[in-house]
């Protein structure tokens, strides 16, 4: 499948984080491998004049979703922590929209649009199609495709950028083919072009 | 202190059931919201234990993390009212209440999340 870009779209980069690549707090395996892939996808949105979003785990202390609340979650992506930076390696266009997720003390969120204001963001520049792509495959990246979709944009998720955190055995696969179940569209690098 | 409540007469269906209900509301997806809703109806029977042996034997501070992170788990869920009636009992441990305040917000308490 071939996909061109349009002025209709926009990336989407979920969660790329200290915490979430290995040796952080809640360390997806490999996390750190989407970096690579997501730089290119970053460059060419920038190259062809398409927003590029990043969200990001914003938690204050007492959040609900660490264990010592009550939640499920080891203690991650503490505000201003450095388990809460983006890798180091991320280079992020000049400008680029930062989402802060989970930063309501009593609100869990998991999906980009979860009590933020990306969807009013991605409408306000006419985006209809999204492009989603980082960490982790399973929760956060599943439950902003799926929220997108549920919100009407036409959603892509980048099969080369995601990596599961995979508790259960077979997580990650089944969560994406959940996402394709529900509409999204699995695409990698080769089959995205802009520009003629 | 002397307390003790029955896990047999937690709602589990009801407490499930409110929080996938409120967890799909705001859009996590209905596997995600499963998966939140049996977690914490486990890791709120495994607290309730704690927080009634930790009464039982004078470890209050242990006593007054437990109805912390029950409270937390009750919100989690979505369960916003019963989460601050654990809040008070956390409260009314951590001033060193006279017993019978703390017996009376649990009663209270216990009795949000019963059959
Ligand atoms: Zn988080």
């Amino acid at each position: 499948m071939r996909v061109a870009l349009t002025p209709f779209d926009a990336l989407i980069v979920v969660d790329i984080q200290k915490d979430f690549c290995p040796g952080g707090a809640l360390p997806v395996s490999e996390g750190d491998k989407v970096v690579e892939p997501l730089n290119n996808y970053m460059d060419m949105f920038k190259k062809a004049g398409l927003p590029v979003f990043a969200t990001r785990d914003w938690h204050p202390e007492e959040h609900i979703s660490f264990s010592i609340n009550g939640g499920l979650w080891p203690v991650h992506c503490l505000q201003n922590s450095d388990g809460a930076k983006f890798h180091d390696d991320l280079q992020f266009p000049s400008e680029i929209f930062i989402i802060n997720k989970g930063d309501s003390p009593e609100l869990e969120a998991y999906s980009g649009f979860q009590g933020t204001v990306l969807d009013a963001l991605l409408k306000e520049r006419g985006v209809r199609r999204i492009f989603v792509g980082g960490l982790a495959t399973d929760y956060c990246v599943k439950n902003t495709v799926i929220g997108g979709l549920n919100l009407g944009y036409v959603v892509f998720l980048l099969s080369d950028a995601i990596r599961a955190v995979d508790i259960k055995r077979g997580d990650g696969e089944n969560s994406i083919f959940e996402m394709l179940e529900r509409g999204a569209i699995g695409i990698t690098w080769e089959e995205v072009s802009y520009g003629g | 202190m002397e307390v003790n409540y029955d896990l047999g007469t937690l709602n589990c269906e009801k407490l499930h059931k409110a929080a996938v209900d409120y967890l799909t509301g705001i859009d996590f997806d209905k596997d995600t919201s499963e998966m939140i809703a049996s977690t914490g109806v486990e890791n709120l029977k495994e607290n309730i234990e704690g927080l009634l042996k930790n009464l039982n034997s004078g470890n209050f501070q242990k006593a007054a993390d437990a109805a912390h992170a029950i409270k937390g788990i009750l919100w989690n869920m979505g369960l916003q009212e019963e989460g601050m009636l654990f809040k008070e009992v956390q409260l009314a441990v951590l001033d060193n209440d006279p017993e019978e305040k703390v017996v009376s917000c649990l009663k209270k308490a216990f009795e949000s999340i019963s059959k």
